[in-house]
């Protein structure tokens, strides 16, 4: 796929777009720091940089990748959501990270709920799964969140990491999980109802 | 000023990176060829690496090129300019996938074709191609392309430096 047709998804407070050039020193600040520990990292410089150049090809090469996220109103870059299936990955992923200042506002959830209904909706996925470290807790909530449950059946990356299967698009379909996350977000939207207590994706 | 998406040369077309590269490109990672760079790679590895090639063209506007044979448009290597560093200028790489296109001048013809355009095109200063010190073939094709060795501390890594714009002048 071209790099300009990469589609864009617009959400109530989120962009999500192809992944830039110009968004590479966010993603080498967090792929730097302790905050990857989870996904590889942290990660030297050249790592880092062909990391970011394969997030971008993975688009081409698979016709699906990793969105940027963006502040709807500064187009503040916030993190990445999307498709993932290098070589050798059990299944097509569905995977998230947030840059560590924006943590906790609920992005994750956002951008991640509507990349899967674009995957589900317009590209025909059937289901998806998402690889996690035992030890990431923000991001196995996040997984919950959003409807996943831990499959023990399933076969992992490297036996490191531990397998959650994402709703079908039937399950998906005007139903309480559906409907619990779409509250959750307009909560996050509304600075009234802001949920206190911990810091989550 | 971003490199041109396809080149011509007499007996090769090179363009970018696609999908269906994939593949050959693996065969390629996968075997005793890339013994002087760091392999045979696994297949996880070639994977990623064919999507370095594809997001370096967006991240930089140009990159490596899949060269592919003119006439029945299989792809038989790679060739072009690739910079993760910005301290050391763009590196060159030229590698024919199989032993059985070797022999014929194919990778000298589709890098010279790169150097051509990014001297007269792009009005680049310098490339540099980092070698292993065993690859004769290699070293054998930067020294016609005009490479020089320059120091360079690197294990058994050799460096070669082509001038491009002294070659215009010249």
């Amino acid at each position: 796929m071209p790099h300009n047709s990469i589609p864009v998804i617009e959400t109530k407070r989120l962009v999500l777009r192809g992944p830039e050039a110009g968004d590479y020193p966010d993603f080498r600040a967090t792929f730097s720091s302790y905050r990857s520990r989870f996904m590889g990292g942290p990660l030297t410089p050249y790592e880092t940089w062909m990391l970011y150049a394969a997030e971008i090809g993975h688009w081409q090469i698979r016709g699906y990748g990793m969105w940027m996220i963006h502040d709807r109103t500064t187009d503040k870059p916030l993190g990445m959501a999307g498709g993932w299936k290098p070589a050798q990955w059990p299944e097509a992923e569905i995977a998230w990270i947030i840059w560590p200042e924006t943590a906790g506002h609920g992005y994750a959830l956002e951008a991640t709920h509507a990349a899967r209904g674009y995957l589900y909706g317009r590209l025909g996925w059937e289901g998806a799964v998402s690889y996690l470290d035992p030890k990431n807790l923000d991001s196995i909530r996040l997984a919950e969140r959003l409807g996943a449950k831990k499959d023990t059946g399933a076969q992992t990356v490297d036996g490191n990491d531990i397998c959650y299967r994402h709703p079908s698009p039937a399950q998906l379909k005007n139903t309480q999980i559906s409907d619990g996350i779409e509250l959750e977000i307009a909560h996050y939207a509304d600075p009234k109802f802001r949920p206190e207590g911990y810091a989550l994706d | 000023m971003n490199a041109a998406d396809t080149l011509t040369t007499h007996r090769l077309i090179l363009r970018r990176p696609e999908p269906a590269d994939f593949e050959p490109f693996c065969a390629f990672m996968m075997s005793d060829r890339t013994r002087f760079l760091g392999g045979p790679k696994s297949r996880r590895i070639a994977f990623d690496r064919l999507a370095n090639f594809a997001g370096h063209w967006v991240m930089r506007g140009y990159g490596r090129y899949i060269v592919t044979d003119r006439a029945t448009g299989r792809p038989l290597g790679h060739a072009g300019a690739f910079q993760h560093d910005d301290t050391i200028p763009p590196e060159m790489a030229w590698s024919l996938w199989s032993a059985d296109d070797e022999g014929r001048g194919l990778a000298r013809e589709a890098a010279a074709e790169t150097l051509r355009h990014y001297r007269a095109d792009l009005g680049w200063p310098v490339v540099c191609a980092r070698i292993h010190r065993d690859n004769a073939g290699s070293i054998a094709i930067a020294r016609q392309l005009g490479g020089t060795q320059v120091p360079h501390d690197e294990g058994d890594t050799l460096r070669f430096d082509i001038a491009l714009a002294q070659r215009g002048a010249a």
